[in-house]
């Protein structure tokens, strides 16, 4: 091959096809855009909350336990003391508050530490010296909701049980809390010494206690954590390590990562495609250059050389592009992340991240570039003498070099989804889903071919010519379906995620929802509670029995011997399951396996699961299953698979008993109930305290608004990933017209001398693209569903119901921008007088 | 005589479609020594295009051997015969086949640059001067008449300094001015150069001034005489 000509040859191609090819660049910038900006985002992120988990933990390590720890234990903490390990000591529960300046009462969480606390990071207030006065007993500090909820400000006094101190000041930051997102209520901080006082720490109130350490550099935390947990198996004590890192904010970061990494792939994905598609035009128009070259003497090779050096210079000036776009929306993550976080992100480009994104993208657009291009070896010489040059198109597929770097370049997609989507399941089933629906849009594609030809053409003009538009050589069918239905694809599944995020975090709750939990009722104060719900106008919308459990055995198998190592078994294993009883399925809930249980129905040991802890523990219908509940061990058969839709805030639980197996065992009640206003809900639960003092009467509509604002940030990233997909699939799709934009040109100029009428073009012309955006925007949102749907349940153990027509109504939406688009971008052609045309020809 | 440049050896060529077959060229044997200039005639569809493409490479013969300069065309590669075309044989088409995004001056060059020759720009301004557009030379075929773009067809096929040139009803498209022109560019050029000239033509003055006239009629050849 002779470079000289290959770089001479690729440099003319570039200057003389700059505008129409410049959207080929455009693709490429779009695509290692948006790489750029997920994978530095998420890069980020990673390595903030890495540095932020000692002091997310404030500490080292920790060991928790839901009764105070034992005198054997002490002695071994003692023992570490003495090596040089320092403590703290922290006591988490929830309470009720009051105070006598004010009549609000509130459910806080409590926490009482001990001087040395926290171990990392540092607690910041307002005013700034009140850590001082706090650290000297003053009094204690508060969270900026309780002041803005209820009034009280620094030197109130809150009464805490039976203690009665001033608030110090305003607790702007604590390490190890997340903000006040997620919480039962705002933080009240208090010195362990003044826990005793309060009197909240007796029998039957849920108190969890914690030590934190901090390690001299000697002692690693296995070492520790052997010494201070030397029965592994003994599930009262919970040990961690910063190092194992925190499991909710990990879960979190970890799903937000591989939907941003994954959303970045996508929209770089369809720049491919759109990159193949122009390729595939532009190939198709110099044909006949192709075959004059080959004329000249010029080989296949050569040939490719030149259009793929061409190639890499528009992928080149496209990368560039791309990582100043890149860069550009990187700029703008931390703004919207700005309070989904409890710290501040800051976004700097990072070098490394993106000359590999760089390198991707350039892969990648050699990659899509050599498929269509292969087809150059194809082009006859011969054909040059017929002066119409044929398309070489057929034998691609007997042609192995087409098959070769059809695997290459599947080869390398899955490489980069595996390495972005962190998992090897995800990254199947989203490349999986994405390339079964380039293949049903192409068999889409090829589906209409067939149906306008073997269907008699309509009589109608523009009607025939639309359709005869969609079989006519060099048309643009695939490409077009390809296009949109890719876009519909990719837009409709992150709007199916985002929807399932608002399910899951109470978006869509229903009028009558609940907003008032009264927890801890006990069975004597049943009727009580009713009554004075009922002498405030109100009928509780459900009341269930609280029991609490852990699973012991499956099958004949103690669970320590499925999970032998407690520190590396999932969370769900060994937690305590809140259990309830009832013959009836609950608001949300449906049973999908098996049959509940009747109220007048024999009496039998069993029980009912719901589906996603079910395949967890991997049980099925008649499977065995052993609870430990208060000690009594309860032997029961699965009989029913419940789904569950959270996010009702109705109560729904993992594991439902029949009534008669709880009898005997202490229980509590917990109600729920919809009061019409903050003010009434305030009265309330003022009444309800006065009269048990025991109970937890909690207003969630301030939590729920919380969660919806943080939800409705997380929409914001959301939508900038549907944006970035939405700007591609554009791109691919304006590509695909102006590619395909001088050829029409000449027909419509064509037609205009025959006598057709401007209108008469645009309304064929529409027409024309109207159908293929209907098929392609239907058959890209059926894919978004069944995929969404797919990775929805199998990978994220989220539900999606419904959506389907909602779906299907934005594919038929798309399919009319489409056509809008469509006709807007060839509608410059038809304004040029046709004997121009004509002779440029 | 010298030995022959180029040599058909009983070449037929056809075309199949599902049941039918068409035959183009029928059992054609020629020998055309180098140096010769060669007419090709006979009624539109005879065949003409059909052997100048074989004798070009373009094409393959269903059955039979086309030997150009010593190679056997059919036995090679398309690659491999896109090489010795590249060296040996340039072609000029009725319809000039410029590439529409190059000027005139890399139109010449592409040929050089494909034969790895350095002083492909020089000698393509010389080509240019020799056809009489020197001035022309960053012009695009859209800007110059039809006979001025066929002029620079002619450079880009003497550009190679091949041995072989192959034109194909070179003034069909032309009046009969820039015909002439192109005519006389031809036939000078190439008893300049030395090369061999086969050339399909209608035109009978053409003919006449040819050392060889062939005519082709329903794919045989009718006649073939020397004239003196
Ligand atoms: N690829 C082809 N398929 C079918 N018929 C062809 C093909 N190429 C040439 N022909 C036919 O072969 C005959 C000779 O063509 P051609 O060599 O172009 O004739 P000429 O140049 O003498 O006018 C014509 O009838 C033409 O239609
Ligand atoms: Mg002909």
């Amino acid at each position: 091959m002779n470079m000289r000509f290959v770089l001479r040859m690729a440099w003319r191609e570039t200057r003389a096809t700059w505008g129409r090819m410049s959207l080929f660049a455009l693709c490429v910038a779009c695509g290692v855009g948006a790489l750029v900006a997920t994978e530095s985002a998420t890069a980020h992120l990673t390595r903030r909350i890495k540095q932020e988990s000692r002091s997310l933990m404030a500490g080292d390590c920790s060991l928790t336990s839901r009764r105070p720890f034992d005198p054997d234990l002490r002695a071994r903490v003692a023992a570490l003391v003495a090596e040089g390990v320092v403590m703290a000591e922290t006591l988490e529960t929830l309470s009720m508050v009051a105070s006598p300046d004010s009549t609000a009462t509130r459910l806080v969480e409590l926490k009482a530490v001990s001087p040395d606390y926290p171990l990392y990071g540092r607690l910041v207030t307002e005013p700034a010296d009140a850590v001082e006065r706090f650290g000297r007993g003053g009094g204690v500090l508060v969270s900026p909701s309780l002041v803005a909820q209820t009034g009280l400000t620094v030197g109130s006094r809150l009464t805490v049980g039976e203690l009665t101190v001033p608030i110090v000041g305003v607790l702007t930051s604590e390490p190890d809390r997340l903000g006040d997102s997620f919480r039962m209520g705002p933080r009240v901080l208090l010195r362990r010494t003044e826990m005793d006082r309060t009197r909240l720490t007796g029998w039957g109130s849920r108190v969890s206690y914690r030590l934190l350490f901090k390690l001299p550099a000697r002692l690693d935390v296995q070492s520790v954590r052997r010494r201070l947990v030397p029965d592994a198996s003994d599930r009262r004590l919970e040990f961690r390590s910063a190092d194992g890192g925190q499991p909710q904010i990990e879960g979190f970061l970890n799903r937000t990562n591989a939907f941003l990494n994954l959303a970045g792939l996508a929209v770089m994905l369809l720049a491919g495609v759109g990159i193949a598609v122009a390729i595939h035009t532009f190939v198709r128009q110099r044909l006949e250059t192709m075959a004059i070259l080959k004329c000249l003497g010029a080989t296949a090779p050569a040939l490719i050389g030149v259009y793929l050096t061409q190639a890499v210079i528009l992928g080149t000036a496209g990368c560039i592009m791309g990582a100043f776009l890149g860069v550009a929306m990187l700029k703008a993550v931390p703004g919207l992340l700005a309070g989904v976080l409890p710290f501040a992100v800051e976004m700097p480009p990072i070098p490394l991240v993106i000359a590999r994104d760089v390198g991707t993208g350039l892969l990648l657009t050699v990659a899509f570039s050599l498929l269509p291009l292969l087809r150059v070896r194809r082009v006859s010489p011969r054909a040059i003498f017929n002066r119409a040059v044929e398309d070489g198109t057929g034998g691609a597929a007997r042609d192995p070099a087409a098959w070769a770097t059809l695997a290459g370049l599947a080869a390398l997609c899955t490489l980069l989804t595996v390495s972005r989507a962190g998992t090897m399941k995800l990254a199947m089933q989203f490349l999986g889903s994405f390339a079964l629906t380039v293949v049903a849009l192409l068999l889409a594609a090829r589906l209409l071919l067939w149906v306008v030809r073997v269907v008699p053409a309509p009589g109608a003009f523009t009607l025939r010519h639309a359709l005869v538009n969609l079989r006519r050589p060099g048309n643009q069918t695939s490409s077009v379906l390809v296009a949109t239905g890719l876009s519909v694809f990719l837009l409709q599944s992150v709007y199916l995620v985002d929807t399932m995020l608002a399910d899951e975090f109470l978006l869509a709750l229903p009028d009558r929802a609940p907003n008032l939990y009264i927890v801890d009722v006990q069975d004597d104060q049943k009727g009580g509670v009713a009554d004075a719900l009922a002498s405030h106008g109100i009928q509780a919308l459900e009341t269930v029995p609280l029991v609490r459990g852990r699973i012991v055995e499956i099958g004949p198998k103690p669970i320590s011997e499925l999970h032998p190592d407690p520190a590396k078994a999932p969370w769900w294993v060994n937690r305590e399951y809140v259990l309830t009883c009832r013959n009836h399925v609950g608001a949300g809930e449906s049973v999908v396996a098996g049959r509940l249980w009747s109220a007048d129905g024999p009496r039998r040991a069993e029980i009912s699961v719901e589906t996603v802890t079910a395949s967890r523990f991997g049980l099925g219908l008649g499977d065995r299953v052993t609870l430990d509940v208060q000690g009594r061990r309860l032997q029961v058969e699965v009989t029913s698979l419940r789904s569950v839709r959270w996010g009702t805030l109705r109560p729904n639980f993992f594991l439902v008993l029949p009534p008669y197996l709880l009898e005997g065992l202490a229980r509590t009640h917990f109600t729920v109930a919809h009061v019409g206003t903050e003010a009434e809900r305030a009265a309330l639960q003022r009444a309800l305290v006065r009269r048990f003092p025991n109970l937890m009467v909690i207003d969630i509509s301030a939590g729920v608004a919380v969660v919806r604002a943080f939800v409705d940030r997380l929409s914001w990233v959301i939508g900038l990933a549907a944006l970035l997909c939405l700007v591609g699939g554009l791109l691919v799709l304006i590509a695909s017209i102006v590619m395909t934009r001088r050829h029409r040109t000449y027909e419509c100029a064509l037609l205009k001398v025959h006598g057709a009428t401007r209108p008469m073009l645009v309304r064929l012309l529409a027409l024309e693209y109207l159908l293929l955006g209907l098929i392609g925007g239907t058959v890209g949102a059926l894919s978004a569903w069944l995929a969404a749907h797919w990775i929805a349940t199998h990978t994220f153990e989220m539900t999606l119901s419904g959506r389907l027509p909602s779906v299907a109504l934005g594919g038929l939406l798309a399919g009319a921008l489409t056509a809008l688009a469509g006709a807007l971008a060839s509608s410059g052609i038809l304004s040029q007088p046709p004997l121009a045309i004509l002779r440029d020809e | 005589m010298s030995a022959p440049i180029i040599q058909l050896d009983r070449v037929t060529r056809s075309v199949s479609s599902g049941a039918w077959t068409l035959t183009i060229l029928d059992d054609i044997s020629l020998a055309i020594p180098a140096g010769q200039f060669v007419a090709v005639i006979g009624p539109s569809g005879s065949g003409k295009s059909t052997l100048l493409g074989l004798m070009a490479g373009l094409d393959r013969p269903t059955r039979g051997t086309v030997i150009v300069d010593g190679h056997d065309l059919g036995s090679l590669g398309e690659d491999e015969v896109a090489r010795i075309r590249g060296r040996t044989i340039g072609v000029v088409f009725q319809s000039f086949h410029l590439i529409p995004t190059l000027t005139a001056q890399e139109t010449v060059q592409v040929p050089l640059e494909l034969a790895g020759r350095t002083d492909a720009a020089r000698r393509a301004a010389q080509l240019l001067d020799r056809v009489g557009l020197a001035q022309r030379g960053h012009h695009h075929p859209v800007q110059l008449s039809g006979g001025e773009q066929q002029r620079v067809a002619i450079a880009r096929a003497f550009a190679s300094e091949g041995s072989v040139l192959l034109a194909d009803e070179p003034t069909g498209s032309l009046d009969s001015r820039s015909g002439d022109m192109v005519l006389e560019l031809l036939v000078g050029m190439n008893t300049e150069l030395h090369t061999t000239l086969v050339m399909v033509t209608h035109n009978p003055d053409i003919a006449r001034r040819a050392d060889r006239v062939i005519t082709l009629a329903d794919g045989r050849v009718g006649s073939d005489s020397l004239s003196s």
